[in-house]
This record gives structure tokens, sequence and C-alpha cells, in this order.
């Protein structure tokens, strides 16, 4: 029986709005989508868009959407039917700190994952119940990892 | 009674010149230098020059013995983060912040701001009871 949910949460795909159309943003719309997920990616710059392979988005495969994330209502017009992920992924901390909040307190997605550079603020808002990436400390873990050959 | 304001533009300045009046301590937190020495230039050593969402920059301006946080940046949320720090990292139990999307506000209560002030809202609200009369008269 629990084999059985297991497999179906592995297989099931998930609606996931993507905040933040730099590289970071869509090289995990990409792989999201790649792996049968329902991608929507999000930002406030028209141009940012054509960094997406075109045959992606004429595929209907990874769906841009111009809107500003710190906006409750562009959250909510970019959900469409109900999201069950999103990742808050741009470049600028501050604001993927409180679109993510809007996103979990307002919108209530049920997974909200907040991508940051500092570990301040990786401590803070963690104890406050954020899912917090700090990419910075990631990517330095890694270089260690390899330089040491610890892997 | 001291009390730190993030950004030194004019309502932020204007908020920190009253407090010195009122013969308050104040620190003014601004991350463009330029103002930072316009504004110790007129009101004395008040200013430094930092980014607020910096723990580092935060505990230059001696956070850890603020009584009340201030932010008064135009940015929704720059102003947000900063007083979440504050209270919660420094516990610092009164934060009042500027909000500028017109729709925010309970927002920022509902994640611990004690006080907000809309300026899009005021400024709307200012107009539109000044000129009511003529709007009125079209209908």
């Amino acid at each position: 029986m629990n084999k059985n949910n297991d497999l179906h949460n592995i297989y099931k795909s998930r609606r996931i709005l993507i905040l933040g159309c730099g590289y970071m943003g869509i090289d995990v719309a990409l792989r999201l989508s790649e792996a049968g997920n329902i991608v929507k990616i999000m930002d406030s710059d028209p141009n940012t868009f054509s960094r997406i392979p075109k045959n992606m988005i004429d595929s209907n495969r990874i769906q841009p959407i111009l809107g500003d994330g710190v906006f409750e209502d562009d959250i909510r017009r970019a959900s469409g039917q109900k999201l069950d992920v999103f990742i808050a992924a741009t470049g600028i901390t501050s604001v993927n700190i409180m679109s993510s909040q809007k996103a979990m307190h307002l919108v209530k997605i049920p997974k909200v994952i907040c991508v940051v550079d500092d570990e301040d603020v990786e401590e803070i808002y963690s104890q406050m119940g954020l899912q917090i990436l700090n990419r910075r400390k990631l990517a330095v873990e890694h270089i260690l990892m390899d330089a040491l050959d610890q892997k | 009674m001291y009390t730190i304001i993030l950004g030194g533009g004019l309502i932020g300045t204007g908020i920190a010149k009253w407090i010195i009046e009122a013969g308050a301590e104040v620190t003014i937190i601004e991350m463009i230098s330029g103002k930072v020495d316009l504004i110790n230039a007129s009101l004395g050593d008040v200013a430094i020059c930092g980014d607020a969402l910096q723990i580092s920059d935060l505990e230059r301006s001696g956070i850890v013995r603020a009584d009340s946080f201030i932010a008064t940046t135009s940015r929704d949320d720059i102003n947000l983060m900063a007083c979440q720090i504050a209270k919660e990292k420094y516990g610092i139990e009164t934060t009042i912040s500027l909000v500028v999307n017109p729709g925010s506000d309970n927002f920022f209560k509902m994640l611990g701001v004690t006080t907000t002030l809309n300026i899009t809202n005021t400024i709307i609200e200012g107009i539109a009871s000044t000129t009511a009369k003529l709007f009125v008269e079209e209908v």
C-alpha cells in the first residue's frame, strides 16, 4: 500500500511556477519540464523569455508569464488552477524572500522554495518556516569536496 | 530611546531630524555614500553607509541596542525584509515600514511589522479628497 503511494507520488506531474527567468530559473524549468511537470516561468522583463529554448515555448512545455512576483495578484494569475510548487529564483534575495512569503501565506501554495545567497538570511528565514536554498553555500561545499577529493 | 532608520531619502532624513529635535538617538542606514555625507553635514554624524540586508552593516549601526526600526525605502521587498530581520534576529518590538503596493499593508502586519504607512493609498486618498468636488459635479 505504502509502496503504491510512493510510486504515485514520484510519477505524479506537478504544477510548478518558477519566479525569475535568469539562467538558474531556466535550467530548473528545463529539468522539471523534462521530468514531466507542468512548468510556468514568470519574469517582469519580457526580454528574458528569449533565453528559453524556442521549441520549449512552442510545444507549450515551458509557459512564460509576464508578471512581478512581489505582487500577490500576479502570483495568483500565474497559478491558474492550483499550484503544487513555487520556486523563487530571481537574482535578488529580498524579492525572493517577499514573493516566497506571499506564495506561502497568501496564495497558500503547498511547497515553496526560496533561493538565497546569504547564510544569515538562510538562518533567519529557515527558523520562520521558509524552505531556503542557499546556492552560494551549496556551490562552495561542492567546490570544497571536489578540491579535497571527498566525493 | 534608540531608533534605526533605513533609507536616507527625504522621508528618512525628515524623520531623523524630528527624532533628534525630540532629544532621542537615531542612526540612518543609507546605501549611497554621497547621500550619507550630505546627511552627516547637515544633521551631525547620524548616517552610516551600508546595506540594511547585510547583517554586518546592521550591527555597525548598533542594532543590538535599538528600540525601534523604521524602513523608508521605496522598495517593499527591502523594507519588509529589513523589518523582519530587526524583529526576528534582534528582537526589536517596534518596527515601522513604508509600503508602496496598495494591497500589501495586511501582509506586512501578518508577518510581524508593527505599523505600516501606505504611501500610495495616502497620496490617492489625499488627492481624491481634495478634488472630489470636481468629479461629483460631472456626474
